[in-house]
């Protein structure tokens, strides 16, 4: 059976963090489409738009826009339906993860993370997905 | 910080550095001193919630690209880690004061969280904050590194 490949966004204001995540993304085997990247919620939002998207790695603490912002637009939008969203983030309030749950993301990762976990995680959505 | 409070941040940094960078660190009796004629740099996150305060790492500029390089498992010498060195010693310290503050707070505890940001700072500077009682002095690879925190309590939280 062939897998589709996916288009993947990955939305972190820190250079290192977003080639963290490309790397372990590229570790972990998976067919990738294309693969954008955004420093901000704003950018983000803007790439979203354009570009379809299968799944997005998006962090919290960012600057112009944050990531619970976005994931509000997204709602607006209804972009949470079509989009699988994965927080990578350092977040470690149950409170503020429930609500990002409740609110639809698919996973929330916690840094840091291990590439091992991170293909773990990936491998549930791509399971999901088919 | 009291005692606990010490010890708990040094618990935490250890765990994060050794997680994120596989790097070990120290706490010798006699902490080293940074070189005179290395640069110093400053990288603080400021957060608000049940406490209030800041968090401030403050390193020799080759240790931000040690933590950096290890971060991502790349050379110290390589193009991405030089140019962001100190985008990686501040993406650290981001996870380290999420990761203090759940351990402070609690899991339920909800913090923002500044974005973080770096200074150049003077070696009578380091002089001056190192003998602060809110201070921890740690060695990362051979290299000082000093850890500085201030909190308290927000009223009505």
């Amino acid at each position: 059976m062939t897998v589709k490949p996916l288009n993947v966004l990955i939305v972190d204001d820190s250079a290192t963090s977003r080639t963290y995540i490309r790397k372990t993304l590229l570790l972990s085997e998976v067919s990738i489409g294309a693969l954008n990247e955004a420093v901000d919620g704003k950018q983000c939002l803007e790439i979203l738009e354009k570009n379809p998207t299968d799944l997005l790695f998006l962090d919290i603490n960012m600057p112009v826009l944050s990531g619970m912002e976005v994931i509000d637009q997204m709602k607006q939008k209804g972009l949470m339906e079509k989009v699988s969203v994965v927080i990578i983030s350092s977040e470690g309030s149950t409170k503020r993860i429930d609500e990002l749950r409740s609110k639809g993301i698919h996973e929330f990762l916690r840094k840091p993370y291990t590439p091992e976990y991170f293909k773990e995680v990936l491998t549930k959505i791509i399971g999901e997905k088919k | 910080m009291n005692y606990f409070e010490r010890q708990l941040l040094s618990e935490v940094c250890l765990k994060i550095l050794m997680d994120a960078t596989f790097l070990f660190t120290d706490s010798p009796e006699k902490p080293l001193q940074p070189d005179s004629s290395t640069p110093l740099e400053k990288i603080q996150i400021s957060f608000q919630g049940p406490f209030k305060g800041y968090l401030q790492l403050v390193m020799p500029r080759p240790l931000c690209l040690t933590l950096t390089a290890n971060f991502l498992g790349y050379e110290i010498h390589d193009d991405f880690v030089i140019q962001n060195a100190l985008d990686g010693a501040k993406e650290l310290l981001n996870i380290l004061s999420s990761h203090w503050l759940t351990v402070l707070g609690g899991p339920d505890a909800v913090f923002k969280l500044s974005v973080p940001e770096s200074n150049p700072f003077s070696y009578s500077e380091w002089e001056s904050l190192a003998g602060h009682e809110n201070s921890i002095l740690m060695t990362v690879e051979g290299h000082p590194l000093l850890i500085h925190a201030a909190h308290r309590c927000t009223p009505g939280k």
